[in-house]
């Protein structure tokens, strides 16, 4: 007979998920106890303590049936969500603290409150963790892929494209000089003059800084 | 600060090379006029940096006078206008070199415990004038103090004091900052926090201080800690960490409404920080000596 997972972790029906696992805990620090006696108590114990992980998945299970049916009880994710969209970032992650069933969705939705924070590093951690608990879930697949092409996505691709037509091109798109980077590698002989030049005025510059002047126009 | 914010200079505009000398001389002049004349050494490109944004921000255009400088009192070169964005900025100059040379003589930087008291006088005046500023500063110190005695694994949340200490004094100062100014200056604020910590990581360690990226990725003997070795063998966090924080900065720059100095604003976004990544992630050490 399958007992009731309430009565084994000793509480009643309509419990909070704080203190289902306050419970859980509870037992389980009882029962490790026992875990190394000899004999009849230490097996029992062992007995127990699976019994226990049992219970306690599927109490879980239950309140988390029971929320979304009524609606009540601890935030659901849809809230949070809604937070998010909303930019209402410290009363999602507040949200997402008082969840204590920490499933793959719970993981992807703390990556979105780390990458609103701009904590990118943390925001990947979450991220690889949801894709570990659900392989096969493609929204977490592309977020993280979307997350790490963020990382290539840098000028480095422009500034080649660009970098025979300085003055002209640079920047047209949103109307900002420099955006197309710098010909900084592109060495020919044009570059060696304007390199000299530049080399000339960053010497004039260093006077300067000493007091003396080696260009007199600038 | 630390003297990361810097242009470009080899691939900028001369003109502006020179509106962007004009700023760096008015912060000056101003500094050198508001205290002792010592005072006017805090001068750094950070904060220049700063007072063209918080001017583009404010839709300022400073006025541009000719004037000699202290170093060169033979030529007239042309400097912003004193008026009251740059004062604000030469006082969080102030705060912010105040308080750096405080945290470094917590850390153990003994030779920087003779020139705090050169500069407390100038730091009251500048306490007076923005306390909300100093409040900031004082209370995101604190938090990273806090977050040093307890070896924060994570980077992020190590940068985090620094990166809001940034945002919330523009934000004192100008209170015209929309969504995408305060995530860049977050980002800025961090890419500064970050970049001082992978230059001095070597010296932390040897000294015993906290280094956020020896804390999160370092484990083994202290002794035996090779900076090369490190680098290469964590590039991809450390890459990832600049990268994505960089491209999302320059995403918020990118929407940002500039104003005043666009072309100083986008060679040190466009071009000067990659600048900095880059030779970061090759090892290179920063050759200047770190200011104030």
């Amino acid at each position: 007979m399958r007992e009731d997972p309430f009565v084994i972790l000793g509480i009643k029906r309509g419990a909070t998920q704080n203190e289902i696992y306050e419970a859980y805990k509870k037992q389980r620090a009882r029962f490790s106890e026992d875990l190394f006696k000899e004999g009849e108590t230490g097996a029992e114990a062992a007995k127990m303590l699976q019994k226990l992980d049992l219970a306690y998945a599927e109490a879980i299970e239950e309140t988390h049936r029971q929320a979304t049916v009524t609606g009540t009880g601890e935030s659901t994710y849809a809230e949070i969500r809604a937070d998010l969209s909303n930019k209402n970032i410290d009363a999602a992650q507040l949200k997402l603290d008082s969840i204590s069933r920490r499933d793959a969705e719970w993981h992807y939705l703390y990556s979105i409150v780390y990458y609103e924070k701009n904590w990118f590093q943390e925001c990947k951690k979450q991220l690889e963790i949801a894709c570990d608990m659900e392989p096969d879930n493609q929204k977490y697949k592309k977020a993280l892929d979307n997350l790490n092409a963020k990382m290539s996505k840098s000028g480095k691709k422009e500034q080649f494209e660009t970098s025979t037509r300085h003055y002209g091109a640079t920047g047209a798109t949103n109307g900002r000089s420099y955006a197309g980077g710098a010909s900084r590698r592109s060495g020919d002989a044009a570059d060696g003059c304007c390199t000299a030049c530049y080399g000339l005025l960053c010497a004039d510059c260093c006077c300067e800084c000493l007091g003396g002047d080696l260009i007199r126009c600038c | 600060m630390f003297g990361y914010i810097i242009p470009d200079k080899m691939n900028m505009y001369i003109k502006d090379f020179t509106s962007f000398r004009a700023y760096y001389c008015g912060l000056c002049k101003s500094l050198g006029k508001s205290g002792a004349p010592h005072t006017r050494f805090l001068t750094n490109y950070d904060t220049t940096f700063l007072s063209v944004l918080i001017h583009s921000l404010e839709e300022i255009e400073p006025e541009i006078k000719k004037g000699v400088c202290v170093l060169n009192p033979l030529k007239k070169k042309p400097f912003a206008a004193d008026d009251e964005i740059t004062k604000k900025v030469a006082d969080l100059t102030a705060l912010f070199a105040y308080y750096k040379i405080k945290d470094d003589v917590i850390d153990g930087k003994r030779g920087r415990a003779f020139i705090k008291p050169l500069f407390y006088s100038r730091y009251k005046k500048a306490k007076k004038r923005l306390p909300q500023a100093d409040a900031v500063i004082k209370r995101e110190y604190e938090r990273l103090r806090e977050l040093e005695k307890d070896n924060c694994r994570s980077v992020d949340i190590a940068a985090d004091p620094f990166a809001v200490m940034l945002k919330d004094c523009v934000k004192t100062i100008t209170d015209k900052t929309d969504i995408y100014a305060e995530d860049f200056l977050y980002n800025l604020g961090k890419l500064v926090y970050l970049f001082d910590a992978i230059d001095d990581i070597d010296k932390d360690i040897k000294r015993g201080c906290y280094n956020p990226f020896a804390a999160a990725y370092f484990e083994g003997d202290k002794s035996k800690f090779n900076r090369d070795e490190f680098l290469k063998e964590n590039r991809d966090k450390i890459e990832f960490l600049l990268t994505v924080g960089y491209n999302k900065l320059r995403e918020d720059y990118d929407k940002m409404k500039i104003t005043v100095g666009e072309g100083v604003l986008s060679n040190t976004v466009y071009l000067g920080l990659p600048m900095q990544i880059e030779r970061l992630l090759k090892g290179e050490v920063k050759c200047a000596k770190t200011r104030l």
